[in-house]
């Protein structure tokens, strides 16, 4: 009987560490990584799943091995004991240090994700002049490009609808708008997510480093069509990103005709 | 009391008069009650715990049922669901977005609300607090029925929620403006909300009764000689969420209200100005002044700042009472004292302390400034210290024991299993840039599940089949209740376990249909893995529910302490009368005195005096 | 007692086993979805009695599914003179000219579904085949592609096999009842299953979802004739904003071609449903002739969208401050624009003429309807939103040829185009923000085109 139980227990860090190791083979595991910061979020979850592995280990081993060894029908009495001063400080101390070291180990990356003082100031697009304002409603991403004037919010503006298109290898800054409830930005590749606040105009600055098509899904429940709010995030070279303003542009100041719309 | 007596004779361990030397104890007159007074408007702190235990119990069906639902479509989105097909026949049966948004705010909400508080502090609070203090009942008893019954308009609201056009609220749990507070925004925020609102403002009124009472209980009608630090760890763990209780709920009872006003007097504490939802804009007089929010100028960020001062602490809320629970059964079932008594207390105080400054972990990016998620941060950290601790001294609990494995016992190893996982699972929320990509993925789901379900639900399973000797004087069946364990142990693994890798690959909650984004449509058939371990697990609780009620009625009879433990509540008769104790009570030593060399038996009883 | 639990477990686990296996060969079967007649063809009188008598429902209900099908094998029905030209709307493959739905350059639909498919075409090269997930909502291909798949044992799947794998999901192109169950799946909640924006969504959509029947759709550059396939599919693939309706970009230009393609049955089906009520109204009898004519009439209204097409020759031309204060006068003037009097003089939508007061409940409501009954608001025009697109010629054409459907008026003959095009810009302006005009304005005559707005801003 015994046994059965322990090996039930014991069952558990052996799948749960087994699933983690073939996750990614099983294609459990994340999405390729596109954006500058992200392998540094990789990196620190890995930090912590690897601390956070090694005691998951040590603890459900021992709560087997306990549940196996003393449950046997031994003779006498067992251990009479209340407690042990110098063990409850080593793992008081213990995990405090490990802890605090998980705590400031996360902080430089996340001061250089969110922090606005270490937006990009130099390059092309900064928090005054961003890229583009995108903006989430129900159910539904749009994104504003500055026209010639380079000012969003002008007669000039380009319009486009599911699609974010942004330039390669370039620190992109943008400004997130909602106009009724709280969406978020979120696109997996690039770890990177964002809540949209309605009133607010947030902006958020990543620098992707392989072009491609990414996903754009919306995080934060925002009605019944919260699965419907898709996006569609494109990071290409910086020529096909102006031609692809250019076409844009053509397409917003077209007479309709050549599309046939 | 004839009943009671003759269980006295049964139990080996306590001698007649044995408590002699004690103060006499206010004695209680015995008359006969009618059905009414007995079990509906009972003081009786006994009956209403089975009051909370009964109607958690039911909530928990239904909280399942719909779990069952959410999976369901998780798996197979837009086919026709079984047992809701009828509602939808336009849809050829498969349910509707909204439907399904209802679906995961209710299940949440009635989870949290209606089922894990009440029973943790409603069911076992009730009836253990007066027990294992040796009161003969709680210091305010009506206040106590009062308690329940104001349990009884928000079990109202929030069914009749389901009835009202719209559907219940599908704001989720958390019920973030303005989608919750602007009518127009989702079909649930029509009148559902305002149920859902009703609903758990009564709740919070109930459990802000029930708390004064047990803090009160214990700090004043402790039998003589039971110290604070000869309580044991359940009565610690109810007090100190007591206290939790007592200081959050306020915030949340006037978050709820603020959003009341906001719904119904058009007032603006959550809602900006310029927003066009559903097509109203505000600036059109026509509709806009009176559905939008005529002040307007809110700040959505400060229902969530209210909102999670009081739901993180509520969090611990669902956990510590488990906590306490797993610590009794598994000194008594290990034959072993608690392994570091007073840091178990210590950390108790610092989990709730430290629940209070920790809500910011659920706003890293909500847009709050990030500064504030750097303190946020190194406090959520610091908050699993005490978990820790706790989980060793569990673990040391159990060294050198002499463990019976029945049921009980089964249960709380398996608590400390899944509590290992849940806890450590929880550091990657707290680290900030981490949360930046796992914030309302699967992994959190995984993880609060593996706390709640797993951690307290199994404690709840376990301290159901401890104390039922006590409620019924019957013991549950044991090969039955093993059979339950077994399956409910592998099953929730199975079930909950993979949603950490569904989560690393980006799954998001609270989506209906999630596999048309390319970057998740290879995850269905996992989905589809963990939908079918569900849908076993929850079939597997038929064991539970056939063994609960036929051992209420044909189970063994068993005599006052059945397991050889120590603390008071095994001195009374099972199930104890009215007035609880038939003979005085004086108390002489901590709850977990196992295995001592001073005496034969490899127990002492609190009330025995050397 | 000691084996007891093992065996339970095992047997536990037995069932979870065979759980998963019943799920593997059958899923739940998908939803079965029923075409219903409208609640004008099954309206009651004043009597009590239905208008149409029941038999003759059950008429009007037969031929419908005789033309158009069920919406689980949806198809139209061939008229003798199409066998004669070729023509046989229910091809599954992308169908090039006749009906005027040659507008897409097939090269283009494989270049978009090599887009669409590249994590499975990636799979299907790299020869990991049990990585090429193909989803719920395209059956046909999921079918195709298990039928390839056990042509070909997995060892000797060759560089053949995969040349036609990728072909299949290259060359995709949904078949009518493909693109009704992905309809069943993204569209039916809110649209209703027969197109009549009746799904369980609807009530709580504002404004309601689009009910195809009338064969009238707003957002076209067709005026006020049945849309070109080019028109629904602009707005699949831009969504409608400032409504629930989003875009659909995320799934391939092949399947929102399919789900035009299954509109355009649902919005003929719905067409010829009205017809034959009207025919019953006036005749009080149907013959299967009727069903004939109309259906025909209906096609042919639905071939000839394309030559309806309303162009703007000549470039679009750029807002200047005179062009804007021109169009100001023509949206103030009673005579010309007359703009002012429902969107209001500073276009925020609340014109006089666009409100009544109602003499029952003394409060302000809206003056209009539009066809399908639902009370209509003017545009605010400051918000920036406009639902057919907010391109300088989206806002020409609304102008120029009014709204179908709504009370959106055709504009006047004495309004030129020039006169129409200073209106456009005008109506741009409403929604500018003023202090980044004045950044830009800055910028323009400042330090050449890309000074730094923040210095605008501080302005």
């Amino acid at each position: 009987m015994r046994y059965f139980f322990t090996l039930m227990l014991l069952l558990v860090p052996i799948l749960g560490v087994w699933t983690f190791v073939e996750a990614d083979r099983w294609q459990l595991w994340f999405p390729q990584n596109v954006s500058s910061f992200g392998a540094e979020i990789d990196g620190l979850f890995d930090l912590i799943m690897y601390m956070v592995g090694f005691t998951f280990i040590v603890t459900e081993v021992a709560l087997a091995w306990f549940v196996f060894k003393y449950s046997a029908n031994r003779p006498g009495k067992g251990a009479f004991t209340h407690g042990s001063h110098k063990l409850e400080m080593i793992w008081t101390a213990i995990p405090a240090v490990a802890l605090l070291f998980i705590a400031f180990a996360q902080m430089e990356t996340w001061a250089k994700v969110k922090f606005e003082s270490n937006f990009p100031k130099e390059g092309k697009y900064t928090k005054e002049r961003p890229i583009a304002e995108l903006w989430a409603s129900q159910f539904d991403w749009r994104v504003r490009y500055p026209g010639d004037d380079g000012v969003i919010g002008t007669v000039d503006d380009l319009e486009r609808s599911y699609e974010f298109v942004v330039p390669v290898n370039t620190d992109v800054v943008f400004h997130l708008r909602s106009r009724d409830v709280i969406h978020s930005f979120f696109v997996p590749e690039f770890r990177l997510k964002q809540d949209v606040l309605p009133g607010h105009t947030i902006p958020v600055w990543f620098r992707a480093e392989k072009e491609g098509i990414y996903d754009l899904v919306c995080a934060e429940l925002c009605g019944w069509g919260h699965y419907k709010m898709s996006g569609r995030m494109t990071v290409v070279s910086q020529a096909d990103f102006d031609k692809r303003m250019a076409d844009i542009k053509a397409e917003w100041f077209s007479n309709g005709k050549e599309q046939g719309q | 009391m004839s009943q009671a007596t003759t269980h006295a004779a049964n139990s080996p361990h306590l001698e007649p008069g044995e408590g002699e030397a004690g103060t006499v104890r206010e004695h209680h007159d015995h008359h006969e009650l009618g059905f009414l007074r007995k079990w509906i408007f009972s003081v009786d702190h006994k009956v209403i715990g089975m009051q909370f235990l009964f109607s958690g119990l039911v909530f928990l069906a239904l909280g399942g049922l719909m779990a069952m639902a959410i999976r369901y479509q998780l798996a197979w989105p837009w086919r026709p669901m079984p047992g809701l097909a009828w509602m939808f026949p336009a849809t050829g049966g498969a349910i509707s977005p909204e439907f399904y948004t209802m679906l995961f705010t209710m299940h949440g909400t009635i989870m949290i609300f209606f089922v894990m508080i009440p029973l943790l502090t409603g069911a076992f609070g009730n009836f253990l607090i007066p027990l294992m203090i040796g009161a003969p009942d709680m210091a305010f008893p009506r206040l106590n029925m009062f308690g329940y019954w104001a349990m009884v308009p928000a079990f109202f609201f929030i069914l009749l929620g389901f009835f009202v056009e719209g559907g219940h609220a599908a704001g989720g749990w958390t019920s973030y403006p303005p989608l919750s507070t602007i009518e127009a925004a989702a079909p649930g925020s029509l009148t559902g909300q305002t149920c859902w609102l009703l609903g758990l403002t009564w709740v919070g009124v109930s459990s802000m009764m029930g708390a004064v009472n047990y803090v009160t209980t214990i700090v004043k009608m402790r039998a003589p000689g039971l110290t604070m630090m000869r309580l044991p760890l359940t009565i610690w763990s109810l007090m100190i969420t007591s206290l939790l209780q007592l200081f959050a709920l306020p915030v949340l009872t006037a978050a709820s209200i603020l959003q009341l006003l906001d719904r119904t007097l058009n007032t603006g504490f959550f809602t900006p100005t310029n927003l066009q939802v559903n097509n109203i804009t505000p600036d059109s007089f026509l509709y806009g002044a009176d559905s939008v929010g005529a002040a307007a100028g809110g700040q959505p960020l400060l229902w969530q700042h209210l909102f999670w001062f009081y739901s993180h602490p509520a969090v611990y809320i669902l956990v510590l009472p488990a906590m306490g629970f797993t610590s009794d059964i598994l000194a008594v079932h290990a034959r072993k004292s608690v392994f570091g008594y007073k840091p178990m207390v210590y950390s108790l105080c610092a989990i709730a302390g430290l629940g209070f400054i920790v809500w910011g972990h659920h706003m890293f990016t909500s847009g709050m400034n990030p500064a504030l998620g750097m303190t946020f941060m190194v406090s959520t950290v610091m908050i699993a210290l005490p978990s820790a601790i706790k989980v060793f001294n569990w673990l040391g609990t159990l060294w050198g024991g002499r463990i019976h494995l029945r049921t009980p016992m089964l249960f709380a190893c398996a608590f400390v299993s899944m509590f290992i996982i849940g806890g450590l699972s929880g550091i990657w929320m707290a680290a900030t840039p981490v949360d930046i990509y796992i914030h309302d993925t699967y992994i959190v789901v995984a993880h609060f599940h593996y706390v709640v379900f797993a951690g307290s639900l199994f404690a709840i399973f376990a301290a159901v089949y401890h104390w039922f000797p006590k409620m019924f004087g019957r013991v549950m069946n044991e090969t039955v209740g093993k059979i339950h364990f077994v399956g409910s142990f592998i099953f929730t693994n199975m079930t909950f376990y993979m949603m950490h890798q569904v989560g690393v690959a980006g799954l998001m909650r609270r989506t209906a249909d999630p596999y048309a984004y390319d970057v998740y449509q290879h995850l269905q058939p996992i989905n589809e893995f963990i939908t079918i371990s569900a849908f076993c697990m929850f079939a597997w609780q038929i064991f539970f529910v056939v063994n609960f009620f036929h051992s209420m009625f044909w189970g063994k009879r068993v005599g006052r302490n059945p397991w050889n433990a120590a603390s008071l509540e095994w001195d009374a008769p099972s199930p104890p009368g009215h007035g609880n104790f038939d003979r005085p009570l004086e108390v002489y030593r901590g709850a977990y005195e196992f295995n001592s060399p001073e005496v034969a038996e490899d127990f002492i009883p609190q009330t025995r005096k050397l | 007692m000691s084996l007891r639990l093992p065996l339970c477990a095992v047997s536990g686990l037995a069932l979870w086993v065979s759980a998963c296996q019943l799920d593997k060969d059958q899923k739940p079967a998908r939803g079965v979805v029923h075409y219903s007649l409208s609640s004008a063809t099954t309206a009651l009188g004043s009597d009590g009695e239905p208008v149409i008598s029941a038999s003759a429902q059950a008429g009007i209900a037969g031929s419908l599914e005789m033309l158009f099908g069920t919406p689980q094998a949806p198809s139209y029905q061939l008229l003798p003179e199409w066998k004669d030209e070729g023509f046989d709307p229910n091809w599954p493959q992308y169908p090039e000219g006749e009906d005027g739905s040659g507008e897409v350059d097939p090269a283009e639909l494989v270049a978009n579904n090599q887009m669409y498919w590249r994590r499975q075409l990636t799979a299907i090269d790299a020869g990991l085949w049990d990585r090429v997930f193909v989803q719920d909502f395209t059956p046909d291909l999921l079918a195709r592609w298990k039928a390839l798949c056990a042509e070909t044992p997995v060892e000797a799947r060759n560089d053949e096999f995969k040349k036609a794998a990728r072909e299949l999901f290259e060359n995709y192109y949904p078949t009518l009842a493909a693109s009704a169950e992905l309809y069943r799946q993204q569209c039916l909640h809110c649209h209703g299953p027969e197109g009549g924006g009746n799904g369980p969504t609807a009530p709580f959509l504002n404004p309601r979802p689009r009910d195809y029947r009338h064969g009238t759709f707003k957002f076209t550059a067709v005026g006020k004739a049945q849309p070109r396939r080019v028109d629904l599919y602009r707005i699949l693939d831009e969504g409608v904003t400032g409504t629930s309706m989003p875009s659909f970009r995320r799934f391939s230009r092949a399947q929102l071609h399919g789900l035009v393609d299954y509109v355009r049955l649902l919005s003929m089906r719905g067409m010829v449903e009205r017809s034959l009520v009207a025919t019953y109204t006036e005749e009080e009898t149907l013959t299967s002739g009727d069903t004939i004519d109309a259906y025909t009439e209906v096609w042919e209204k639905w071939q000839k969208a394309d030559s309806k097409v309303l162009n703007f020759d000549g470039l679009v031309p750029a807002p200047t401050a005179e062009t804007i204060a021109h169009g100001r006068e023509l949206f103030m003037d009673a005579k010309t624009g007359n703009c002012f009097s429902c969107h209001g003089p500073e276009g925020r939508g609340d014109g006089t003429s666009a409100f009544v007061l109602n003499p029952e409940t003394h409060k302000v409501v809206p003056a209009y309807k539009d066809d399908w009954g639902n009370e209509i608001l003017p545009r605010n025009l400051r918000l920036g939103v406009f639902r057919g697109g907010g391109r300088p010629i989206d806002i020409y054409r609304r102008i120029k040829y009014g709204i179908a459907g709504g009370p959106m008026p055709e504009a006047a003959s004495s309004l030129s185009s020039d006169d129409i095009w200073h209106l456009v810009h005008y109506v741009g302006s409403l929604s500018e923000r003023p202090k980044h005009k004045a950044a830009a304005a800055h910028a323009d005559h400042g330090d050449g085109a890309h000074s730094d707005g923040a210095s605008g801003e501080k302005h």
